[in-house]
């Protein structure tokens, strides 16, 4: 029944949506059989455009990794730090990419550089606070446990602090993934001048040109590929920590 | 107890002079303790919740500073087995076992075979820890102490969590190690059968700040096993002890 009741949810919204939008001119809402019907006719433009948003998100979300989990190491280790640069940080999580992404196309160009760059600005702070309470979550008799033996700072993070710290990290990257996509297709809203075909750019491009079925069919493969990201970083997160950490199993 | 032990390093004297300790809020837990253990003597101290005979141990074990008074363990290498098993969830039994020995820049498999032996657990080595149950996690916690060759064996309630039958069954091996190395040894307890059963003297301690209630030495040959129980020296002894404790009138 438990695997049953997404599908019949699934279904019932499917019927609900197909029944609302036969009193709907299509280019307000279409028919799911139309979605269905673009998806197919545009799938190589649409797995290209995938590829692209794809590409964008990960190297955004692969930087934000870098920079949030170093960040949080540093903040972690430093209240002091933490306190003198928290303002920054959150700037970064308050200000809306959209109103970056314009400035972003000045200094950097039309390109993969701006997506890859919003990609990277909306992860970077889950995995940064993440990186910091997980750090923060250590065990203290963990920690005696190292310092009876004289454990260095290093020794520390690494043999402990560090993989204490992953289940937390994890949580952080799941949530940066699906963020990661929304960051760079808004990159590509603003950024992309269609070379290469991206998925942000044929959203806006076949709405505007009333071409709802095929807006769907991007949006559909957006969320594809945000489920596609997270359930990948899940089967990571239990080949590496599932086996002693239960709630990655 | 120090007999079979004569390969080890010696086991140290450990002196407390006027031992003062306060936390930052200003609570007084040591006011001036003073105590001494012989070489490879097993020392338990018993008394009631939060009297502050944990924080004593973790004095002796250089996890807390003393606020004031000196704490004299010679060279001795340290060991502390915790309340819980307090093992690292992401390393099988034998890098648990061996952590001491990193962290230190050892390796000694060999060590670690011979600790893990010791406690009954060879074929748990390749084992993560959750896979094992309380009582042997807590074995495995034991041989973590043992491999790095501690000559001060300090040990917090290593059993309190643990059911009666396992708890019977680690005081006999625990028991056995201590005769067979004897470290210099001070136990955390609340089980005053426990300490009669492991340790050559027994503290009684109230508090905050810490006082001895009573000390007395244990007269039965070690090492000891359950039947030791029904002996009326063990009898009179834990009977001594609930009165210092005053344990027969609630708090």
């Amino acid at each position: 029944m438990s695997r049953a009741l997404p599908a019949l949810i699934g279904l019932v919204a499917l019927v609900l949506w197909a029944a609302l939008a036969a009193r709907l001119p299509e280019v307000l809402l279409p028919l799911p059989i139309e979605v269905g019907r673009a998806l197919l006719k545009q799938g190589p433009r649409l797995g290209e455009a995938s590829l692209t948003t794809a590409f964008a998100a990960l190297t955004g979300l692969g930087i934000a990794a870098v920079f949030g989990g170093a960040a949080g190491v540093l903040f972690a280790r430093s209240p002091a730090l933490e306190r003198a640069f928290a303002p920054y940080t959150l700037l970064l999580q308050t200000v809306p990419v959209m109103a970056i992404a314009p400035l972003l196309v000045v200094w950097l160009g039309y390109g993969l550089k701006v997506s890859v760059c919003t990609a990277a600005l909306v992860s970077f702070f889950p995995i940064l606070t993440a990186t910091v309470a997980g750090l923060r979550a250590t065990p203290p008799d963990q920690l005696d446990l190292l310092r009876l033996y004289g454990a260095t700072e290093a020794q520390t993070l690494w043999l402990l602090r560090l993989p204490s710290a992953a289940p937390f990290v994890f949580a952080g990257l799941r949530s940066s993934a699906g963020l990661g996509v929304i960051g760079a297709i808004v990159g590509e809203f603003v950024g992309s001048n269609g070379e290469p075909v991206s998925l942000g750019y044929l959203v806006l491009r076949s709405a505007r040109s009333a071409d709802t079925p095929l807006t769907f069919a991007a949006i559909v493969a957006s969320t594809a590929l945000a489920l596609t990201f997270y359930a990948t970083l899940r089967r990571v997160e239990t080949r590496l920590i599932g086996a002693w950490h239960p709630g990655a199993s | 107890m120090a007999e079979g032990a004569s390969e080890a390093a010696p086991a140290p004297r450990v002196r407390l002079d006027a031992v003062r300790f306060v936390w930052p809020s200003g609570e007084e837990i040591l006011s001036g303790l003073s105590l001494e253990l012989a070489p490879g003597q097993v020392v338990a101290l018993v008394g009631r919740s939060g009297c502050g005979k944990s924080t004593l141990l973790r004095l002796a074990a250089g996890l807390s500073t003393p606020t004031g008074g000196v704490i004299d363990v010679g060279d001795a290498r340290r060991a502390f087995v915790f309340q819980r098993p307090n093992l690292l969830p992401w390393r099988t039994v034998a890098e648990n076992v061996a952590l001491p020995l990193t962290l230190m820049g050892e390796q000694d498999p060999a060590a670690v075979a011979s600790a893990l032996a010791q406690v009954g657990l060879t074929d748990a080595a390749h084992k993560l820890p959750q896979a094992l149950s309380g009582g042997m996690q807590m074995r495995v916690s034991i041989a973590r102490a043992l491999v790095s060759q501690p000559t001060l064996l300090l040990l917090d309630e290593p059993f309190s969590a643990i059911d009666a039958l396992t708890r019977a069954r680690l005081h006999s091996e625990l028991g056995q190690i201590l005769d067979e190395r004897g470290l210099t040894t001070l136990l955390v307890t609340h089980d005053l059968h426990e300490a009669a059963l492991l340790a050559d003297r027994v503290i009684a301690l109230a508090g905050p700040p810490l006082r001895v209630l009573l000390d007395v030495p244990v007269s039965l040959p070690a090492p000891r096993g359950r039947r030791d129980l029904y002996d009326p020296r063990v009898g009179a002894l834990v009977h001594q002890l609930r009165a210092a404790l005053d344990l027969d009138t609630p708090p």
